[in-house]
């Protein structure tokens, strides 16, 4: 279970409404490489995991996402909340508006909502984690592209600290990935799914 | 009692002592023998603990179980991390 802590995991104080910026940092809420697939991802495929310290792992990396996320609609939020009518015609997000004023809706950049394909719990633990670190490089270089697209520092300073820490869950399910690797017998080569079907 | 912190220096603080405690944590998902993570993450436990037993005596609850009763219902009345300044 969870409990919340009426804490963000990094500061968010964002001085200057930016429309533009919003609509992209958005992208990392709800998008194909954000926040909320993250979040989902870990915490769905944890289940399956049959070794108990990656399981563990894939529990607090996930934790981890779901304090992220709040840090992107905190953002979201911040650069939005002043924004005036001709700030919104005029930074694009005029679209986004219409359906959700200033509210925070899980979507990428441009609009496409955020849906479960776009993650995937396999029950493999192999697949599984060669999807995470795929996912962990995908959100950085997300998080690239934002740093270059934005340049207020307010907000640059919190996606770089989101972007590192796609850099250490990186190398985290790396190991993890050693860690299942180690334990396969000689047999198993090809790394068939050491989950399924369950042996005794 | 260090009673020169803004409320805002403390909560940086906390944060950057609790960030540290979920690194550290991370670390030792897959280096559970790792005597010196181990040590780093008992200190920095206990610099959490009296840290937050400050910012809870001056500023308001971090977590549920912060809410003495003494001064009414605190948790839903204190701000939310995510509204940020004005």
């Amino acid at each position: 279970m969870w409990e919340y802590l009426k804490q963000l995991e990094y500061p968010v104080r964002v001085r200057k409404p930016d429309a533009r910026a919003a609509k992209i940092i958005l992208s990392q809420y709800g998008g194909p490489n954000g926040e909320l697939g993250a979040s989902l991802r870990y915490l769905s495929q944890k289940h399956a995991m049959p070794d108990r310290r990656v399981a563990g792992l894939l529990n607090d990396i996930g934790t981890e996402e779901l304090a992220h996320l709040e840090i992107v609609g905190t953002l979201v939020r911040q650069l939005t909340r002043n924004l005036t009518i001709e700030q919104i015609k005029e930074g694009g997000f005029d679209a986004y508006f219409a359906d959700h004023t200033v509210g925070i809706w899980p979507a990428n950049a441009s609009g496409v909502p955020w849906s479960a394909g776009m993650i995937q719990s396999l029950g493999d633990p192999l697949a599984d984690l060669a999807e995470d670190m795929g996912a962990e490089q995908k959100a950085r270089v997300t998080y690239d592209n934002i740093l270059k697209l934005v340049d207020d520092p307010d907000v640059c300073d919190v996606i770089r600290f989101l972007r590192e820490r796609e850099i250490v869950h990186f190398q985290r399910f790396g190991e993890a990935m050693g860690m299942i690797r180690d334990k396969l017998n000689e047999k198993n080569f090809y790394a068939f799914n050491p989950a399924y079907p369950l042996r005794k | 009692m260090n009673m020169e912190f803004t409320e805002e220096q403390l909560s940086d603080e906390i944060a950057a002592t609790r960030f540290a405690l979920i690194e550290l944590t991370l670390f030792l998902d897959t280096h559970p023998s790792d005597a010196q993570a181990l040590q780093l993450f008992t200190e920095y436990r206990d610099k959490l603990m009296a840290l937050s037993e400050q910012y809870v005596g001056l500023f308001g609850p971090l977590e549920i179980y912060d809410v003495s009763g003494k001064n009414g219902w605190t948790w839903g009345i204190t701000p939310m991390p995510f509204e940020g300044g004005r």
